[in-house]
This record gives structure tokens, sequence and C-alpha cells, in this order.
């Protein structure tokens, strides 16, 4: 099926701030101390990015920052521990041909993720496919919330579901008392979501399902201008509201893989 | 008693003069204004208007008399005790469901200077902030909604949206008829304002 951008392509180096962290740590302290210790440096910094990876794998139970994380644990103690590189802590050459094979094997693992698109967060494609079938009209933004209809499921389908769409990278969910919130979140605006969830909840578009099987859609101002064209505001939340409907009952026959299908048919690049 | 003639009365009663005045007008068996106005040592105009607002009431009786060249007006007291009866019930606006006014077609305007605050539970409209004038005269509104209104105004359509009737946005939020006088009022408000459009 063929799209057309519906939204403003946004390019943010926010995704790119470590790995050119980490090349202009090593470059500044390999012209003043030399290269070991800009080896070191890097190494150390592998190993606490690392750390970062971990933490947003907690947060989405997402598959490939745990990749994400064997790939920087182990270059970091490759470049921490290896006889020639490092020049403090050694371990035998052996010992280091297989944290070096553990390093080939976790990029092979991520670099698969990456290309499946396992490792996007697909906000992006969740506005464009909401956008399908909406015409252009001026002048229809309103920050109210709108009904977007009901459908039946039981809280533990629920609870499953947004757990799927966050592991998933599609949409991030928000546990309130009596219903769930799904926040979706576009590749440049991970960090945002990541170090400031509660903000990010408040100025960004979210689907709630509640535990009474009432669904309301609310698309904020910015994504409202994410788009190229002025849409027919009731038609945007209703394609939104519908679209999650339809996901949430792929999701209660069994049928999830139909959501990343779907979302992936969209088609849009590995980074955007 | 109407509710008007209620709040007339209240104003006469709630003077600092009124008791005193009161008394002297069951002291004498009638009054003239600049009598009564020498005896509290107050103005004449204040006493002779709340002898008139008291004869408009018919708490009071007044006679026209001559002496001299000016005829002037004495006041007797008419009743003896005043009590105040007033029928809150005529004050709701009744409406039927077929009323016109449940069959307007209304949505959300275009650009309204209006800000739709969601209650605590997200599935009602809890308060509407409208701003009126422009740049340092700029000032806002805010009303505070029923539950009914709330629910009325969460299913009201987008600006870009078809425009439903009043009665079928009721149907949708699942508000019930007894509601229809305070949907209808919280409608009249915000069409004034120009937060919502008939179409």
């Amino acid at each position: 099926m063929y799209f057309s951008r519906r939204q403003r392509y946004e390019f943010s180096i926010t995704g790119f701030i470590p790995a050119i962290s980490c090349i202009a740590l090593y470059a500044v302290t390999l012209i003043f101390f030399g290269p070991k210790v800009g080896i070191a440096v890097a190494g150390a910094f592998f190993i606490l990015y690392s750390l970062f990876s971990i933490w947003i794998f907690s947060r989405t139970r997402n598959l490939s920052y745990i990749a994400a994380f064997l790939f920087q644990f182990f270059f970091g103690l490759f470049f921490l521990t290896h006889p020639k590189l490092s020049f403090f802590w050694t371990v035998n050459s052996r010992i280091s041909g297989l944290i070096l094979l553990m390093c080939i094997a976790s990029t092979v693992w991520l670099f698969y993720l990456f290309f499946k698109k396992k490792a996007k967060w697909k906000g992006r494609e969740v506005f464009e496919l909401a956008s399908v079938s909406t015409d252009p009209q001026p002048d229809g933004f309103t920050g109210r919330p709108r009904p977007a209809g009901r459908m039946d499921y039981t809280k533990d389908e629920l609870m499953d579901f947004a757990r799927f769409l966050s592991s998933n990278l599609v949409a991030m969910p928000y546990f309130e008392d009596d219903r769930v919130v799904l926040v979706p979140v576009k590749m440049d605006d991970a960090f945002s979501y990541l170090f400031n969830p509660g903000r990010f909840r408040k100025e960004r578009s979210w689907i709630a399902f509640d535990f009474h099987g009432n669904v309301t859609v609310n698309i904020s101002k910015r994504d409202y201008l994410g788009y190229k064209e002025e849409f027919s505001f009731d038609q945007l939340c209703d394609g939104l509201g519908k679209l999650f409907i339809r996901f949430m009952d792929y999701y209660r026959k069994g049928e999830a893989e139909r959501i990343i299908y779907e979302l992936n048919e969209v088609g849009l690049g590995l980074t955007s | 008693m109407d509710f008007r003639e209620a709040a007339k009365l209240g104003s006469c009663l709630s003077k600092d003069y009124a008791e005193d005045l009161f008394r002297l007008l069951v002291t004498y068996e009638s009054i003239s204004a600049s009598e009564s106005a020498s005896r509290l040592n107050i103005h004449i105009k204040t006493t002779q208007d709340f002898l008139e607002d008291l004869f408009a009431l018919d708490i009071l009786d007044r006679e026209e008399v001559y002496e001299g060249k000016r005829p002037y007006f004495r006041y007797s007291l008419k009743v003896n005790k005043i009590s105040v009866s007033v029928d809150l019930t005529r004050l709701k606006v009744i409406e039927k469901e077929t009323d016109s006014r449940l069959r307007m077609r209304i949505r959300e305007m275009k650009n309204a200077k209006a800000r739709f605050t969601t209650s605590r539970s997200n599935d009602y409209i809890s308060n509407v902030v409208v701003w009126m004038g422009e740049g340092r005269d700029r000032t806002e509104r805010k009303f505070n909604l029923s539950i009914p209104q709330g629910r009325f105004l969460f299913h009201l359509p987008f600006p870009t949206a078809e425009s439903l009737t009043v009665a079928e946005i009721m149907n949708k939020a699942g508000v019930e008829n007894i509601y229809i006088p305070e949907i209808v009022d919280i409608v009249h408000v915000l069409l004034d304002l120009q937060v919502i459009e008939s179409t």
C-alpha cells in the first residue's frame, strides 16, 4: 500500500548526540593524553551508556535496548581490558577474544533489530495512519478531547495491550486510576519522553482507554502542526481513535503482529 | 409577590433608617415625608423615595393634602404585618423536548477564544475559560459547569465537524431531559460569547 507523506519531516540530531559525544571525547583525549587514554575514556563512555540503555529497557521493555546494552557493555569492556589497548587492567587474550565474539554477536543482533524496525519509535507512523482518510480543512483545532467510541475489553486485556504497545515503541502507557493513557512517541521525541514523561504526557497527543470501555482521543497542537496541511481536526481525532480501537481489536483476537505490520507498511525511514 | 417586588421590599427593609421610619408610621395616624425626615434627621428626598416605594408595594396608603398652595402626600400604614413569599419555581424556564432551542444545531466555533478543562475523571468538561477583549484589556471569565453541562460539552462537535442538535448531543452524552433548562442556559451563554456557533 502506498502512503503519501502527510507530516513534515523533522530532522533531529538528538539520537546522534551519544555517538557524537563519544567520538568528540575520544578525539580530545587522544590529542592530549595519547591513544591508550583515549581508548579507555571511550570504553568508560560505552559502559556508562550501556547503563542508560538498560534503564530505557526497564521503561519500555523493548528488546532492542537489551541488544544495545550488550553491544555497548561488551565494546566498553573490550576497550578497557584488551591487552594491547588498555593500560591499567587487562585480561588474557582468550578472554579478550571471547569478549570480542560477544561484541560481534550483540552487534549482529542490534543491527537485525534495527533493520527490522524493532528499535524504531513509531509515533510518526501512528499519525500518518490516523490521517489517511482526512480531508484538508483549516481552523479546526481545539484543545478539547474527543470521545472516540466504545468497545468491550477487560482490564487485563487493556493492561497487556498497553505493555505490548510500549515494548514495540508504538505508544507509551500512563496507568491512571480508572484508565490507561497511551501517548505515541516519535523518533525525535524519544528523549523528551524518557527524561520528562510527566511533561511529555501533558504536551502530546493521547488516546485513553478507561476501564468501562470508553475511548477518548486528544490531539495536541504540536502534533497537529506537524502535518503539512491543516486537516479536518474532527476527522483526524476520529481517525486516531479508530486506529487504536482497531489495534485493540487485533490484539484481543491474538493478531497483534498485524499492528506492527500495519505500522511498518507506512514505509517511513529507519530513523524518521 | 414576584421576585422583583420582593427584591424592592428587601432593599427597603435593609436601609439603616427603615426600622425608625416604620416606628413612626406605626405611631402616627398619618405622616408626611417632610415630617418624618425632620423627625429622623435624614434628607427629605431619601424619606420621600422610601415612602413612595412602600406605597408602590401596597404597604402604605397615601392621601393628597392641600395646605396653602402646594399639595403634598400624607402616608399611613395599610398593613400591620409584612411577609415575603416568593415562588422560586416560577423562575425556572420550562422547556419542552420539542422546543426550538433543542432543535438548534450547534458546534464549537472556529478559533474560539476559550479553553475547556476536563474533569479528573476525564469524561466531562469541568470548566470553560473564555477570553474577552484584546491586548491589555483582555479579561477572562471562568464558567464552572454542572456535571450534566460538562458531559454535554464533552460531546459538543468540533469546529470542523458536522453540527448536531442540542437534543442529539444530549442523547450522545447520556444527559437526561430533566437537565434541559441548564443545558439550554449554558448553550445560550456560550453562543453569546461566540464559543459555540449555531448553524
